[in-house]
């Protein structure tokens, strides 16, 4: 008798752990649905030619590139597993992973490494990305799993230029005869299924992943809910399982409130906003004039008003501990120091000047408008769309345009990119030219130890915050929401989810 | 008959010309370019370089224009330049979903304002008559978007009854494309319904005091057969040409509703179009509801001859 009960009892604990062992132990199957905060879920198939967050995500489901990032942003092997860089800096070997399948089934080589970087490098095929891979001379086929890349001259941002979807290896057949990639086809975890009308995107489990194990869901459907209320609606009635963006207002209530229903992030975020000035005319040509509008501005002030707090308020994007943060002081408000340096430039009573935003920015721009009045500006706001507003600020014909950015993997990708003249978003740094920033910048190329590549980020960073041409005025949250049976939706510190760590492929439905 | 419909189609020729020179000429009269757009917030000459010879944009217009006009008489309304996708086939697998919203919430419509108005005829500056033009008021002040947010809140979130979001197809299942079909409906319906009910009523009022009215209740005819028949009918004439007109505002002014409810329709196409700079996309999708607001106003015009029998054709 004694001992019946006494195995009763244990068996009943068993049950119980393996009830509960069972439940976090990832599952097979399902339909994952995701509400995308746009009005399309991508902006085109080809993954040569992304433009935007939304299609990063939706296309790194599909396409994966040589590299990746880790949680921690160090670049780690992924397809090719493992790489060597010659003395002079000059030839990259990349051993590819072998037995990696197409979607279609084909077996991922060297002659397909080649075939894709090329088509980057190919101006007809419009990819916004060939600038970054132009320091290619040549792909060389070494045999079916190796592939040398010899670069024109040492370029120390090349390996973080490989990194993802936007360098994705694909198969040649996957390119229509004129060029186009309407049916997307990668080695990633998810095949592409369908498109249907420009709406929903539907993606299929890869059962040929080459990673293990990974993805469990059998298909994720994005859906675009680009309103904030039908979105939340969405996901309370279970119409979607996971939405990418919460709004602002709603953060305080639903962070306070444990029954809310669904699990939340809240994330620093890596996406700025900015107030970009024209470097090129009157009145922000004069340094001063643009130090009076970084010091007039009360970035907290802006960042509690547009963020409720969730939000921060920093000069760089690479937060503290990691290791390409430069040593900086945040500029603080000073409106005494704001009326000596215009009166030095000479506008003692007051300077007329237009601030153009796009509409979801003009917000922000409403803020930095009143802020600058009161430090003696007499600012103006135009409200314009992206392609009008584009336009004229390539053409050099605006005064200050509030607008975002995002976040950029290499110092290089954040600082040469803006602050070279010429450089591809340097349009967004008001055409900013200074040669001795350049001039750092093009030897920060060459170098290859990073400590040294990072005295000379740090340099053109202080001159950057003595010559402000875009002054960042704080960080949005970087915000998800999913249901309580989503499992293993893991992101990064700073919330993003399309690295080697996180995102779709770890994620399995407890249903 | 059959020589009105072929005149009236005739006449469709020169609208459609005349209506591809405006729309082209406003189209690329607006700043910013396709180009600006697809490299975001990048610049790279050589690309774009490339990117504006592949789509011809360095031509003349009157090149750019003959180009396009000359594949769209053999049927081709060119590619998007985001999707690279034929154009029709995006318009074709769009247009239906617009065409079924539009039609379910004329019908909509109808059911609400066609006993309103009436009632509210028969009992001008009386309770009933004053609640329906309340109603109708409402209807006309609440705006579209908050209302689609309040009847998204109360059946889908609070009492769970229908989908909050989305389309189905009814080919594929009918009671669940019918069950998304609802509360996109009753949204953009009630705004029409609110107009509707207005002219219904004043019509009605105006056709009950007509000497053909008295002529019916002098012979003794019931109240039920006067207005259920006689006078009915003849106040659905401008009603018929005001639903018309209305449906073609239905085709292009469901935007809001359309992004409330994630509705794959016509009309977010057009404006991401815009915003997008996407010429020949904004082009093909103004020339495919113009071609559609003509031919239902054709049907507008036919209908007039079943209502008024003296109405000729032709």
């Amino acid at each position: 008798m004694k001992t019946t009960g006494l195995l009763a009892a244990t068996s009943l604990c068993w049950t119980l752990s393996a009830g509960a062992l069972f439940a976090d132990e990832p599952r097979h199957g399902g339909t994952l649905t995701v509400g995308v905060a746009s009005t399309s879920v991508t902006n085109g198939l080809d993954p040569h030619i992304i433009l935007g967050d939304n299609t990063v995500w939706a296309l790194s489901q599909i396409g994966e590139g040589l590299l990746h990032f880790d949680a921690n942003m160090n670049i780690v092997p992924w397809l090719a597993h493992s790489y060597s860089i010659s003395d002079d800096g000059l030839v990259y070997t990349f051993e590819l992973e072998q037995g990696v399948r197409f979607h279609n089934g084909r077996e991922m080589m060297a002659e397909d490494v080649k075939f894709s970087l090329e088509r980057i490098l190919d101006p007809e095929t419009g990819s916004r990305r060939r600038q970054n891979l132009e320091i290619i001379d040549r792909v060389v086929v070494v045999d079916d799993y190796t592939v040398e890349i010899h670069l024109q001259s040492a370029f120390a941002p090349f390996l973080a230029n490989m990194v993802g979807v936007w360098a994705a290896v694909i198969p040649s057949e996957s390119v229509n005869a004129d060029g186009s990639i309407t049916h997307p086809v990668g080695t990633g975890p998810f095949r592409f299924n369908n498109y249907d009308m420009g709406e929903n995107l539907t993606l299929d489990r890869n059962d040929d992943y080459w990673r293990d194990d990974v993805p469990f869901i059998d298909r994720v459907v994005m859906t675009p809910v680009s309103d904030d209320a039908a979105r939340m609606v969405a996901l309370r009635t279970g119409a979607v399982d996971i939405v990418t963006s919460v709004p602002s207002q709603l953060l305080p209530s639903l962070m306070a409130n444990e029954n809310r229903g669904f699990e939340l992030m809240v994330a620093p975020g890596t996406a700025w906003r900015m107030a970009t000035m024209n470097t090129t005319r009157p009145p922000f040509d004069d340094v001063r004039v643009r130090q009076a509008v970084d010091l007039a501005l009360d970035r907290e002030e802006i960042m509690l008003a547009r963020t409720f707090g969730f939000g921060h308020v920093d000069n760089q994007v690479w937060a503290e501990g990691r290791f390409w943060r430069m040593d900086a002081e945040l500029p603080q408000r000073d409106l005494d120091r704001v009326r000596e340096l215009l009166e030095e430039a000479g506008h003692g009573d007051g300077v007329d000047i237009t601030i153009e935003a796009r509409s979801v920015f003009l917000d922000d721009a409403q803020l930095v408008q009143s802020q600058l009045n009161e430090a003696g500006f007499n600012a103006t706001i135009a409200v314009s769309d992206w392609a009008a507003l584009a336009e004229r600020m390539r053409a050099g014909n605006f005064d200050m345009v509030v607008t975002g950015a995002g976040w950029y993997a290499d110092p290089d990708g954040r600082y040469a990119r803006f602050y070279m003249p010429g450089g591809p978003a340097n349009w967004l740094a008001g055409s900013y030219n200074n040669p001795e920033v350049a001039e750092l910048l093009t030897e920060a190329r060459l170098v290859s130890v990073p400590e040294e590549r990072r005295a000379l980020y740090q340099q053109v960073f202080d001159i950057l915050q003595h010559d402000v041409p875009n002054p960042i005025l704080y960080f949005m949250p970087m915000t998800m929401a999913w249901s309580h049976d989503v499992r293993d939706f893991r992101t990064d510190g700073q919330g993003g989810f399309a690295n080697a760590e996180t995102g779709l492929k770890y994620v399995w439905l407890n249903r | 008959m059959l020589k009105f419909v072929l005149r009236r189609l005739l006449q469709l020729i020169p609208v459609l010309f005349i209506l591809s020179v405006l729309v082209f000429s406003l189209v690329h009269l607006v700043p910013g370019s396709p180009i600006d757009v697809l490299m975001g917030d990048i610049r790279d000459p050589v690309v774009e370089a490339a990117l504006i010879a592949r789509y011809g944009l360095d031509q003349p217009l009157p090149v750019q224009y003959w180009r396009w006009l000359t594949n769209l008489l053999q049927g081709d309304f060119g590619t998007s330049i985001y999707s690279r996708e034929p154009i029709l086939h995006m318009i074709l697998a769009r247009f239906p979903n617009t065409l079924l919203l539009a039609f379910a919430s004329a019908v909509v419509a109808l059911v609400i304002s066609l006993p309103a108005g009436i009632i509210a005829a028969l009992y001008q500056n009386r309770l009933p008559d004053f609640g329906a033009m309340g109603i109708a008021l409402a209807g006309i002040s609440i705006p579209n978007f908050w209302f689609g947010i309040l009847l998204v809140l109360l059946f889908s979130q609070y009492l769970g009854w229908l989908p909050s979001m989305g389309y189905v197809s009814p080919a594929e299942d009918f009671g669940a494309a019918m069950r998304h079909l609802i509360l996109p409906a009753i949204t953009l319906g009630t705004a029409m319904s609110a107009n509707l009910t207005r002219l219904i009523r004043a019509e009605m009022i105006e056709q009950l005091s007509q000497d053909y009215v008295r002529t019916a209740r002098a012979k003794g005819l019931g109240e039920r057969m006067i207005v259920g028949v006689h006078v009915l009918k003849n106040a659905m004439i401008p009603t018929v040409t005001i639903i018309g007109i209305q449906f073609g505002g239905l085709l292009e002014g469901a935007v809001l509703t359309e992004v409330i409810f994630a509705w794959p329709g016509i009309g977010r196409l057009a404006v991401d179009a815009v915003y997008e700079r996407d010429y020949a996309l904004i082009q093909g999708v103004v020339l495919v509801a113009a071609i559609v607001y003509v031919l239902i106003n054709l049907l507008v015009d036919i209908s007039y001859r079943y209502l008024d029998p003296r109405v000729k054709l032709g």
